[in-house]
């Protein structure tokens, strides 16, 4: 888990332990949605299933916003044009996890970080995760580049980029 | 103190159909908002001191969606608040940010993104009280019979009256452009249709329907300062009371009844339903639109009469446009607006929260 932190102390209580114990009724909503993706993270996805990455250009602040937006939300207009982006860039910032989205423990971390991608503006940058690095390695700066799920097993998913990689 | 006086310079929507498949909800509140700001003169990002947004997580199905409203309005690292009921709520907080001297000119959004939820019902359904009501297996649509059938009596309002109101709503919809619902209807396809839960029928409940809408609200003295034409506000009120299934009144809205003769209190006049040249008034389920104006002080026969001359909802109302969930007010603002604008006079607009709520909101506006 860490250098310090071979254990956690305590008793995990389950969740079949908490309904019995502590919940008076049990209400299960089942929540679905189907958002629409829109104009332009719609063409984002689609980009992504054809491995590259899109970004909308504001000719008017000249920034390139990546994921992109068919509106720059600085000068409140409709961004200009699209345009395509390397599948590289640095990192910005990066995290070591050790807990999963559920907050259940995890044993090997998993890096979560925020790359700048090449031909996108100076801090817009895109949340994804490192692979084939350890986590002592990971440096701010670091140049990456993504790694893709093979061409037929894309789906117009962030998770297209299976992880981004040193280079 | 004498206090400001408050007007809308500018209203703008986009969508107002049952689906919006091709944009975004970011997309579709940029653009009620860029054609609100046209309209308006202003620049969100110099002009507006405040921006409000009417909103629901459970309806946009993420938590904190305060977090995610302001950049596509013009609203990007500036003041900006949620309020999560019917819009008429966020136009009172507008009109209390200018009358205490926060802010000269207020942005209020509110929107309907509904066909992006897949389980309705659970969302509804989540209103109810968890203990006692959701687990009886109770849902809104039963509990919406219940009051129907109870109101119905209480009132003496017949399936007729019922009738007439949603085939003259469904006939004004036509005639409206931006509603989408709007038919010719008859009384008998009405008593063939579909029956939800007894008494209610497919008919008396308005269907869902996807839009924004974006006003932009400020004081006399920036407007005159501007030269701008305004829709003023002069009165505003919203109340809760206790549902009619906790022990509330069935035969009339109470909560209308409160938040109207706060709305007058606000204006100071002494004005009856009868003085207003438009009346906008919730028509979500047909039954509510009778109760909300029988809460208004007007009589049966003044209703049914009205409902007759069509002076209630001349744009078709919800079952005419659909219902945007907290989005119906502002709805409701725009119709009277557009006629206001046009014909001049003074409208009331009525509106409330939905079911299981007993939660509404009331506006006086001249032109």
């Amino acid at each position: 888990m860490s250098v310090r932190i071979k254990d956690y102390p305590g008793r995990e209580v389950a969740i079949e332990e908490l309904k019995e114990r502590y919940v008076a009724k049990e209400y299960k909503a089942v929540l679905r949605y189907a958002w629409s993706s829109g104009v332009a993270i719609g063409s984002f996805l689609d980009g992504l299933k054809r491995g590259i990455i899109l970004g909308r250009r504001c000719n008017k602040c000249r920034r390139i916003l990546v994921p992109p937006r068919m509106y720059c939300e600085q000068c409140f207009r409709k961004t200009d044009s699209w345009v395509r982006v390397k599948d590289t860039g640095e990192v910005k910032t990066f995290s070591i996890s050790y807990v999963n989205v559920d907050a259940s423990r995890r044993r090997e971390p998993i890096i979560v970080a925020v790359v700048e991608l090449d031909g996108a503006s100076k801090d817009v940058g895109i949340l994804h995760i490192l692979g084939e690095v350890k986590p002592e390695k990971v440096r701010i700066g670091m140049h990456v580049k993504a790694v893709w799920k093979k061409e037929e097993e894309r789906k117009g998913a962030i998770t297209d980029i299976l992880y981004f990689k040193p280079r | 103190m004498v206090l400001k006086r408050v007007g809308i310079v500018g209203i703008g929507y986009e969508g107002f159909r049952p689906s919006l498949p091709d944009i975004s909800t970011r997309e579709m509140m940029f653009m009620a908002a860029s054609r609100a700001y046209e309209m308006a003169s202003v620049d969100p990002r110099k002009d507006v001191d405040t921006f409000i947004c009417c909103t629901e997580d459970f309806w946009e199905g993420w938590s904190i969606t305060d977090e995610m409203v302001p950049d596509q309005i013009g609203a990007a690292q500036r003041p900006l608040c949620t309020v999560t009921s019917d819009s008429i709520n966020g136009i009172a907080n507008a009109f209390m940010h200018i009358q205490s001297g926060l802010s000269d000119v207020v942005v209020v959004e509110a929107h309907s993104k509904v066909a992006d939820v897949v389980t309705k019902e659970d969302v509804e359904n989540l209103g109810l009280e968890p203990l006692y009501l959701r687990t009886a297996g109770v849902d809104v649509d039963m509990l919406a019979a219940l009051e129907m059938d109870y109101f119905m009596r209480a009132a003496s309002v017949s399936r007729a009256n019922l009738d007439e109101l949603i085939v003259l709503e469904k006939r004004n919809g036509l005639k409206n452009q931006r509603a989408s619902y709007g038919m010719v209807l008859s009384r008998e396809d009405i008593d063939s249709s579909e029956s939800l839960v007894e008494p209610l029928k497919k008919y008396d409940r308005a269907e869902y329907a996807e839009g924004s809408v974006v006003a932009v609200i400020a004081s006399e003295d920036w407007i005159k300062k501007r030269k701008l034409d305004a829709i003023y506000i002069e009165g505003v009120g919203w109340s809760s009371t206790l549902p009619w299934y906790d022990g509330g009144m069935v035969e009339k809205a109470e909560y209308v009844e409160r938040a109207f003769k706060m709305a007058r209190k606000v204006a100071g006049k002494s004005y009856t339903a009868k003085s207003f040249d438009r009346v906008e008034v919730d028509d979500t389920y047909s039954y509510k639109a009778f109760q909300h104006l029988f809460a208004l002080g007007l009589s049966k026969e003044d209703v049914v009469e009205g409902v007759k001359s069509g002076q209630f909802n001349k744009g078709g109302g919800s079952m005419g446009a659909g219902n945007m969930i907290e989005a119906n007010g502002l709805y409701r603002v725009l119709e009277a607006y557009t006629s206001l604008e046009n014909e001049g006079g003074q409208a009331l607009v009525v509106s409330w929260r939905g079911q299981p709520t007993a939660t509404g909101g009331v506006l006086i506006l001249s032109g």
